[in-house]
């Protein structure tokens, strides 16, 4: 192998043109999560992060002491500050999620989102992390290219966004993901309860992660051995065989009911819909536009199907 | 120009992505690593995935406050504590986590003042009227039995017992 090769190879992942679809579907889904997860925290946002909330101002910012772009340490420390962070985070989220200026609407948003975050860390989770990481690349995506008002405004006026980009964001976000599956296979590896079978029994005994029953599965020491080892040998696929073509289909249809399953046994708010999201951008960045046309043309057929149902019967053909 | 800043950035990326598998900081791999350390530190993204890892907990955790008042009495406030389903999706999770991994840890001795403060401003809202004199918080926890010992059914309330410790006062006057 030369250097050239290798400039050639990673010229070829990263910067040869490709659609955008991928990305822009990615930033709706994003953003979906992101309003999910902002609008559950709402419930107690003066406890998470108000001025008499479980963290004071002052503690906050002797912990996070140093320079960094957080508002509330550029802010003053009132409710009326909490309400300014939290009208821009909504007003940037939104212009995040609809494509309204939205490269603007994402570097608003990765402020927000921070400063939010950082007010107080200590009630943080997984979730959390890959979202703000997810955040910080999706400043650099031409994220609002399409499905975008910025692309309708763009159309109105008889201009064209682009369709082809450079697809590194795109690459880091599908890589990123990956990295996320084979990280904890490897931090998992370094237990023993994982091994002899026995870790999904614990961690569906513990009654602040208990949601709905599967007594069939969930009491049975056989299948609890089998969904242990088959939970680690699903996260490895999705860290890895999901980049070889012939396998990435299946191996998503795999990783989202992985998801799926969880999300109904456990309670685990805002990962595993986020890790969903995450797996519909798995797919090869080339093959967007013809996955959304596939799409488009179910969806289409759907609806014909679903209209007899739901027509008052004096307007059925 | 743009290109070598755009790989400059992906590099950047990767070394984030790898510092944060590595446990150990030989002060080599800290020099090494420090400018994608710099950026994990200012936007608070150490990239582990150690959910359930290596082992899941068998400890549940939970914080109380307990409230003596100048004449003697004494109340408990329980943080709060989802109802139901959807309130424990709502909001469960964040509490369970400052409880349970934030302010009991001892490293995290410096929220201890705060939350004990927000304990006594909650109690305050239903008991406006006697005055506390201090506030100590507890941490209160059980371990699920080990397998061979017990196995307990899914969505069984575990049976064992709750240890209680003392690890905080705030003397309100």
């Amino acid at each position: 192998m030369k250097i050239a090769d290798i400039k050639s190879t990673w010229n070829n992942i990263f910067f040869k043109e490709a659609p955008v679809d991928g990305i822009c579907l990615f930033r709706i889904l994003l953003g979906t999560v992101l309003l999910m997860n902002f609008c559950q925290d709402l419930s107690h946002f003066q406890d998470f992060w108000g001025p008499l909330g479980l963290q004071s101002v002052e503690t906050f910012r002797n912990h996070f002491n140093g320079f960094h772009l957080n508002l509330f340490h550029l802010l003053e420390g009132t409710h009326a500050s909490l309400y300014l962070i939290l009208g821009l985070h909504f007003a940037s989220l939104m212009g995040f999620l609809f494509g309204y200026k939205t490269r603007i609407s994402s570097i608003v948003l990765l402020i927000t989102l921070t400063s939010i975050n950082q007010r107080n860390i200590n009630m943080l989770n997984s979730a959390d992390i890959l979202l703000r990481i997810m955040a910080i690349l999706m400043v650099f995506a031409p994220a609002g290219n399409k499905f975008s008002i910025d692309a309708m405004i763009a159309k109105r006026k008889g201009e064209r966004l682009k369709e082809n980009w450079a697809p590194w964001v795109h690459r880091l976000v599908q890589i990123q993901i990956a990295v996320v599956y084979l990280s904890t296979v490897w931090a998992k590896a370094k237990g023993d309860l994982w091994f002899d079978g026995t870790a999904v029994y614990y961690a569906t005994r513990l009654e602040d992660f208990t949601r709905f029953s599967v007594p069939f599965i969930l009491d049975n020491l056989i299948t609890l051995k089998m969904i242990t080892w088959s939970s680690l040998a699903i996260e490895l696929a999705l860290g890895s065989l999901i980049f070889i073509d012939e396998l990435r289909k299946k191996v998503i249809v795999i990783g989202v009911s992985f998801h799926l399953g969880i999300e109904y046994m456990m309670s685990i708010p805002t990962f595993e819909i986020l890790m969903i999201a995450c797996l519909l951008a798995m797919f090869k960045v080339e093959e967007y536009p013809a996955l959304l046309k596939q799409f488009e043309i179910k969806w289409e057929g759907f609806k014909t199907k679903l209209q007899p149902v739901f027509l008052p019967q004096g307007r059925r053909n | 120009m743009k290109k070598t800043l755009i790989t400059l950035f992906i590099v950047l990326n990767f070394m984030m992505m790898i510092r944060a598998q590595i446990d150990t900081s030989p002060p080599l791999l800290n020099a090494l690593f420090a400018p994608a350390t710099y950026i994990q530190d200012y936007f608070s993204v150490y990239r582990g995935w150690k959910m359930f890892a290596p082992n899941p907990t068998r400890t549940s955790m939970k914080i109380e406050a307990e409230i003596e008042f100048l004449n003697g009495e004494k109340a408990t406030f329980q943080f709060p504590s989802p109802k139901n389903l959807t309130d424990k999706y709502i909001y469960g999770e964040r509490f369970r986590k400052y409880q349970g991994e934030g302010v009991s840890m001892d490293k995290n001795s410096h929220l201890w003042p705060d939350t004990a403060k927000w304990a006594l401003r909650q109690h305050g809202k239903k008991d406006p009227f006697r005055i506390p004199a201090r506030v100590h918080l507890i941490r209160k926890w059980k371990v699920v039995p080990k397998l061979e010992s017990k196995f307990v059914k899914h969505m069984e309330k575990v049976e064992a017992p709750i240890k209680t410790y003392k690890f905080y006062t705030y003397e309100v006057l």
